[in-house]
């Protein structure tokens, strides 16, 4: 059984930590496609609870999803879409209504794979623990990442010690990543087994070598 | 290995020069990490209050009586600073629980009663909004089809609760809401 099926029956089984888990898990990746779709703070705040709703209700027909990320992917770009039209309607019977219906800044939208990705690399940060995920975000995953000097100021940690414990991240999220579908196709060897178990909508490791 | 994983991340971040240092077979792999890693890092976080009402979607113990209590899961005036809530303006609320959820709009009516608007989810049947006020008497109003339903209250009633029948069975039952301030 998958870690997000098993999750689901945690939820099914009455279980309130279960609940709490599968909320952490995905509720970056849903805000983030509600900010995504352009709608304002009040408008997310509103279709998030309505997909935390929608997951609470269809609960017993994901028991045996392997992964949750696509299904929750959609169903809150449908919601986000929804409540888009919903705002557009307002406005067109009263001009005077002052809720914004979108944000022009918003971003393109992102195709389902492109979102598991996205979350394979948040559950991976959060497995290898805040050390790791400070120091990776501040090398790698900033638009404009200072020096080595910089990023060791501003860790606190000595310029020295960057490049080992780098590395030790670097291994650590590669073989979560692995886990989780992410793969690095044509590169040896494989990793051990990490924490949570490879995912894919339809059960099948993805971008994995055997 | 060790190597070419931490060269691949720094070309992939614009760490080092790309044709200074040799290709490996990890580029593609780094390229997609750095861009995803880059997006999420862009991102941001889910604020906490809305966990917590979604936390809240968890089964809760009905009074006597009543087959499930529906708790508060959005209240529109919670992301709003108080003073620019607007007197007059509606306030949307939203409570569920097992058996579906309820959303209602809240406002002052033209004769300074209480107007409310809302839809009912996932109860099925003929079903009645009743609204319980702590003064006067008791409304209850027809659910229509599409789960929509309209009430009022005369005004000086006070804080009131909502619940969803069926026939002389109550599905479920909100807690105490306020009226909204006049003027």
């Amino acid at each position: 059984m998958s870690d997000d099926a098993a999750l689901v029956r945690r939820c099914l089984d009455g279980d309130r930590a279960g609940w709490a888990e599968l909320l952490e898990r995905y509720a970056d990746l849903v805000y983030g496609v509600l900010h995504r779709a352009g709608l304002d703070k009040t408008s997310a705040a509103d279709a998030f609870q309505e997909v935390s709703v929608l997951l609470w209700k269809s609960l017993p027909r994901l028991k045996k999803v392997a992964s949750l990320v696509p299904w929750i992917a959609t169903t809150t770009k449908r919601v986000a879409w929804r409540m888009k039209q919903r705002a557009k309607a307002r406005v067109g019977r009263d001009a005077a209504v002052a809720r914004p219906e979108a944000d022009p800044r918003k971003a393109p939208d992102l195709a389902v794979s492109a979102l598991e990705e996205e979350q394979a690399v948040r559950e991976a940060l959060a497995t290898l623990g805040e050390r790791c995920r400070r120091l990776l975000t501040a090398l790698y995953f900033q638009d404009n990442p200072g020096g080595y000097d910089d990023v060791a100021e501003r860790l606190g940690i000595p310029r020295g010690s960057i490049g080992p414990t780098r590395q030790r991240c670097l291994e650590g999220l590669r073989r979560e990543l692995l886990a989780r579908g992410v793969g690095d196709e044509g590169v040896s060897p494989a990793p051990p087994a990490a924490s949570r178990p490879a995912r894919d909508v339809d059960g099948r490791a993805r971008g994995i070598r055997p | 290995m060790d190597d070419a994983l931490a060269l691949a991340f720094d070309r992939a971040a614009g760490r080092c020069d790309p044709v200074r240092t040799a290709a490996s077979a990890f580029d593609a792999f780094a390229g997609r990490v750095v861009a995803a890693g880059r997006r999420v890092t862009a991102l941001p976080g889910c604020p906490r209050p809305l966990l917590r009402h979604a936390l809240d979607l968890f089964e809760v113990r009905a009074p006597r009586g009543v087959a499930a209590a529906w708790r508060l899961l959005f209240d529109s005036w919670d992301a709003v600073v108080p003073a620019t809530r607007g007197a007059r303006g509606p306030r949307f609320l939203r409570f569920g629980g097992r058996g579906g959820n309820l959303d209602v709009e809240v406002a002052v009516a033209q004769d300074e009663g209480v107007r409310l608007r809302g839809t009912v989810d996932g109860p099925t049947g003929a079903l009645v909004v009743e609204i319980a006020p702590r003064r006067g008497a008791r409304v209850r109003v027809p659910v229509a089809v599409g789960g929509a339903f309209e009430a009022s209250l005369p005004r000086g009633t006070g804080p009131f609760t909502l619940a969803v029948c069926a026939g002389r069975t109550t599905l479920s039952r909100t807690g105490r809401i306020p009226p909204p301030p006049r003027g």
